[in-house]
């Protein structure tokens, strides 16, 4: 066998490892995206069936309660924290499996998650979303939201950062998400050390949707994410 | 190009008792009776909490959990209103909401669910829901619900 011939052959399989793994993350993704759906049914259908029983116990006992005012109040009181609960409730299992998305598309979606990380963690995202196409795939879609989700949930936990930018846009080919944020930042280089598993996870998406994610960001400046993904 | 800022400065602070709901000052309407409720979930649980929420002020006349012998529950047992958990077996819940009232018009539908679906209030209501209670707001939500449910049928009849 000559050189030129081990040469190929080294590229052959280089090239199969690469569309090997590319498969095996594909396969992840849907599995991942499977058990978050079955996560989300099973908390609406255990979980809120048990609240909903909880919620009209206590609408009982209220109802019982005539001569006393501090324990019915305490009753009321438990009845607003129950609702609360069934609001969190969607709130997570709307995380785990975004129904609004297939409902209402991408745009109302990203607007949802923001809106609900700010206030639920006092940050200031400004939000800008452009004309987004109607037949945008749910694949595509899905990813986009994915890595909002990811990114809003970095720079939470590890930015510091007091304000955050969310921009969705579309061209003739492409749909592209910016998300950026005034926090820390990091040494790219740590990339797979100090954040990894986010930005890995981001980056498959973007890469199952067909498209890539590019990341900018120096200690102390901030962090900015750009994805592109065909629509 | 859509904006927004999103500050979140507001504290949802804990549960304060607001819209409080109560059985007390309910008074069903007086040429009717209490009205009379149909109870279609598939949870026998909750049939048998809301029997005992609602006893006080409404005629819990039976409860269905096969939502196939739906029409022939509501034909027997004449009920003013239905309580629909939207999701039951053997029955699309939108579908049965428009199968009562294409069938019993005078028949007050209260559809309730525990999925987080935005467009769901608008088809129930579109189907002829009289009102929408997420579930797991039943005890605070349900009482008023029928309550002004009956006051519309009060105002209709008279």
């Amino acid at each position: 066998m000559s050189q030129v011939d081990i040469r190929e052959r080294r590229r052959s399989e280089h090239a199969h490892g690469r569309r090997a793994r590319r498969g095996v993350e594909r396969l992840l993704i849907d599995a991942q995206e499977q058990e978050r759906r079955r996560l989300s049914r099973e908390l609406h259908d255990g979980v809120g069936q048990r609240l909903a029983l909880l919620s009209a116990e206590l609408a009982v006992l209220r109802d019982r309660l005539t001569d006393s005012p501090a324990a019915l109040e305490q009753v009321h009181r438990a009845l607003a924290y129950t609702a609360e609960v069934g609001a969190e409730l969607h709130r997570v299992s709307h995380e785990l499996h975004p129904a609004w998305l297939e409902q209402l598309g991408l745009a109302a979606s990203v607007r949802r998650i923001c809106t609900e990380v700010s206030v639920a963690h006092r940050l200031a995202i400004h939000l800008e979303i452009g004309e987004i196409p109607q037949q945008l795939g749910l694949d595509a879609a899905l990813c986009l939201y994915r890595i909002v989700q990811e990114a809003l949930h970095n720079i939470v936990k590890h930015s510091q950062a007091s304000t955050a930018a969310v921009r969705l846009e579309a061209d003739a080919v492409d749909i592209m998400l910016h998300v950026s944020d005034n926090g820390l930042g990091f040494d790219p280089a740590l990339e797979h050390q100090v954040k990894g598993v986010g930005l890995v996870s981001m980056r498959e998406r973007a890469r199952y949707a067909g498209g890539d994610l590019t990341l900018t960001t120096q200690p102390g400046q901030g962090t900015r994410i750009h994805v592109r993904v065909p629509a | 190009m859509e904006t927004m800022s999103i500050d979140a400065t507001w504290d949802p602070g804990v549960g304060t008792p607001d819209n409080r709901s109560s059985t007390k000052g309910f008074t069903a309407p007086e040429r009717h009776g209490p009205p009379r409720v149909l109870l279609a979930d598939d949870y026998e649980g909750i049939c048998r909490v809301l029997t005992r929420l609602l006893r006080a002020s409404c005629d819990v006349v039976g409860h269905v959990n096969d939502g196939t012998r739906l029409l022939e529950t509501i034909e027997r047992l004449q009920p003013d209103v239905v309580i629909l958990d939207f999701r039951m077996p053997g029955i699309n819940g939108l579908e049965a909401c428009r199968e009562i009232k294409t069938a019993k018009p005078d028949v007050d539908v209260i559809v309730c669910t525990a999925a987080d679906d935005p467009w769901l209030p608008v088809r129930a209501l579109r189907a002829g829901a009289s009102a929408f209670v997420l579930k797991f707001r039943m005890g605070v939500d349900l009482l008023p619900a029928i309550q002004r449910t009956r006051s519309v049928m009060v105002l209709a009849h008279t």
